[in-house]
């Protein structure tokens, strides 16, 4: 069953802003502008002060307003967001998202005022996402009610959750610049009023959400994310940058075991176990999960490495070796068939350095990659697109056209570009992602994100998780 | 099991002590089917005697008070005792020892141990404020101290968690046996794991845990020393 509370967060029938606005600068008004720019259910405005706000009814107040409200959107200053509650609670709204800031991050004062704004949404029930956040999305229905400018295109599985406004949405908007598609977001702020494990029980349970991001400062109720985490990542991913890591020092040492500990231990040993794969920051955590997102689940960790040049080629081997992935010598088939069609002086072993023989990487790129499909011998193919072969979109139109091409033939294999380029390239990059084979910017982050979507795919074989049909 | 670890935690909570003492630790692991060093506790040197006897020589021994939780601190331990004369002057130090430094000492008497062998090993617990109980497992002496070469999970702890546990370790080869010394009973090592592990989940009371040494070898694993923090 569905939360139905959390549900109303997401899929509201009728949305009312609280301090909607038509001046333009206001925070009421980006929101006026956000609602009412691709949601099509019910929206009401309350400002006592306005007859209309961007065309609509403006209510004096909350209890004015006649129908049910799913959601609420608060942003007027935090003194009077208590009582504004009061009237919700009175009217029983399922929920509300606290735009506001000025509560619990703001000292003793707003601490109280987080108390009370709590006491008032708990008298009727409304689950509260907030205060101090940036707002909520359901791109899939067009629902922007966040601060963010515009509304993400529609049709994406991935769900993300981040206590960090600005930087989450930041690390939203260099998704969407990747081509990356989302469902469901929410900036959870001061998580005053619900808990990580809840939102995540309910993407877990949501047909939309393939793959499940999380931004963290913090998880409330450690215990109850974990249990939770370790039932869904059997059948969806989950992936978590947890920041602060250094901040909470080692608790002084009275055994051997309190002096090798911090809390970020716990984490580590949450995610670990749970099967939650760790990001270490911001961007890892886009990378994997575009890897997750647009590619079957490597069957095994043995990743084989196309490049037209060497020394990248070995850098990538080393990173992906020292992560925990094998790159393994080709045998002698597999490289008489590469070998007839590179020269002389290129090996064939793995990585497969072609050499910078532009005029043929056309025709290189996609042999190799179709030959690597075929190859019982690796279960990973990450093809270097370096320099001039990034700067050819015939040769990224070709790499991505081979990819999806054995894809669409059943060889559940995945591919990762490792993509090195000037800025003038980088257009390029979007042939390939456009037509959802990822990209990684140089061999560090191509070998993270990989060994990182290897680890997962691996603690779910250990537990008897069948990869084939993901 | 259950019961019998709670009285001697309600024991200690009853006498105000934030710690068990080692017998009372090494009982509480006995119930819960861990194996521990084969001990007695004596007090008298005679009876020390006796105890080393039936165990065998050479025999550990260590001052049991619930006044004293670091035993080292105390020099309230002795290894290697190898005979009888041994026995009755190592009794005679540390009890005098003890009562020189804390005056009117209650002292529950000496506890006379096998000498395990083995690969050293630790398991100890720490009680996070978010995750609650979690297990520690790393190998013993510079392997812990200097590397810091430990895992941790949550507990309770399930059988792929302690295989994916010992697989995080880089000194694992040393429980495979290493240059032609002997390995560890894996079983043993697994089942000790899960046991500890469950001991933390039924007790919240425990802040932390240190059962260090370990010893393991292919006939199983000994936790040799114990020591329970309450809360």
């Amino acid at each position: 069953m569905k939360d139905e509370k959390i549900d109303a967060i997401f899929n509201p029938k009728s949305v009312a802003l609280i301090g909607g606005s038509n001046k333009e600068g206001k925070m009421g008004y980006v929101f006026a502008k956000n609602i009412t720019s691709g949601y099509e259910g019910k929206i009401y405005m309350v400002n006592p002060s306005e007859e209309q706000v961007f065309g609509l009814k403006s209510y004096p107040d909350v209890k004015s307003i006649p129908d049910e409200i799913d959601l609420a959107v608060i942003v007027i200053p935090a003194k009077a967001v208590p009582s504004v509650m009061e009237e919700l609670s009175a009217k029983h709204a399922k929920s509300a998202v606290v735009i506001t800031a000025g509560f619990g991050e703001a000292g003793p004062e707003g601490k109280r005022c987080e108390e009370e704004l709590m006491k008032a949404a708990n008298k009727g029930g409304v689950k509260v996402v907030g205060p101090n956040c940036f707002g909520i999305y359901n791109c899939n229905i067009g629902l922007n009610a966040s601060l963010g400018v515009g509304t993400p295109p529609k049709g994406g599985d991935i769900s993300f959750v981040t206590q960090s406004g600005a930087y989450g949405m930041a690390i939203l908007t260099f998704a969407l610049d990747h081509h990356m598609r989302f469902a469901k977001v929410m900036a959870h702020g001061n998580k005053a009023g619900i808990d990580d494990h809840e939102v995540i029980r309910y993407l877990g349970e949501d047909e939309e959400t393939k793959v499940i991001c999380l931004f963290l400062e913090s998880v409330d109720k450690g215990r109850e994310f974990f249990e939770e985490a370790r039932r869904i990542a059997l059948s969806k991913p989950i992936i978590a940058t947890k920041t602060g890591r250094t901040a909470g020092a080692a608790r002084a040492a009275a055994s051997h075991t309190a002096a090798m500990a911090g809390t970020f231990t716990a984490y580590e040993a949450a995610f670990k176990q749970s099967g939650v794969i760790f990001a270490r920051n911001g961007m890892d955590l886009v990378n994997i999960a575009k890897g997750l997102d647009w590619q079957p689940l490597p069957k095994g960790n043995r990743v084989g490495i196309i490049t037209n040049s060497g020394g990248t080629g070995v850098e990538l081997a080393d990173l992906c070796e020292e992560g925990g992935l094998v790159v393994p010598e080709l045998s002698e088939n597999v490289q008489k068939k590469i070998r007839e069609l590179i020269p002389a002086y290129a090996s064939a072993r793995n990585p497969i350095d072609m050499t910078p023989i532009w005029p043929k990487f056309v025709d290189l790129y996609s042999k190799c990659i179709q030959i690597l499909y075929e190859s019982s011998e690796v279960d990973i193919i990450v093809p270097i697109i370096l320099q001039r072969a990034a700067m050819m979109p015939e040769v990224c139109t070709a790499v991505a056209d081979t990819v999806n091409d054995c894809l669409t033939r059943g060889i559940r294999k995945p591919t990762y570009v490792c993509w090195v380029s000037v800025r003038d390239a980088l257009k390029n990059m979007d042939l390939l992602q456009s037509k959802h084979v990822p990209c990684f910017d140089w061999p560090e982050r191509t070998a993270r994100a990989v060994a990182a979507i290897s680890g997962y795919a691996e603690f779910l074989k250990r537990r008897d998780v069948s990869l084939e049909s993901r | 099991m259950k019961g019998e670890a709670k009285r001697i935690i309600d024991r200690a909570k009853a006498e105000s002590r934030k710690f068990v003492t080692e017998p009372e630790a090494k009982e509480m692991l006995r119930s819960y089917g861990v194996a521990v060093t084969r001990d007695v506790l004596c007090r008298t040197a005679e009876e020390a005697v006796v105890a080393a006897g039936k165990i065998g020589y050479p025999v550990v021994m260590k001052l049991v008070s619930p006044q004293i939780v670091h035993k080292t601190e105390f020099n309230a331990v002795r290894l290697n005792v190898v005979n009888d004369g041994g026995v009755r002057s190592a009794f005679e130090e540390m009890t005098n020892s003890a009562k020189g430094r804390l005056g009117n000492i209650r002292i529950d008497g000496v506890l006379v141990c096998e000498t395990a062998k083995g690969q050293e090993m630790i398991i100890g617990s720490i009680k996070d404020p978010q995750f609650g109980q979690m297990v520690m497992f790393g190998l013993g002496g510079v392997n812990v101290e200097v590397f810091k070469d430990v895992s941790y999970r949550l507990a309770p702890i399930e059988e792929i968690d302690v295989i994916e546990m010992i697989s995080e370790l880089k000194g694992r080869a040393l429980l495979e046996g290493f240059r032609g010394r002997e390995g560890v009973d894996m079983d043993a090592l697994a089942s000790t794991l899960m046991a500890v592990s469950s001991l933390l989940s039924d007790f919240s009371e425990i802040d932390e845990m240190d059962l260090n040494p370990i010893f393991g070898n292919k006939d199983g694993v000994k936790v040799a020393d114990a020591r329970i923090m309450l809360h």
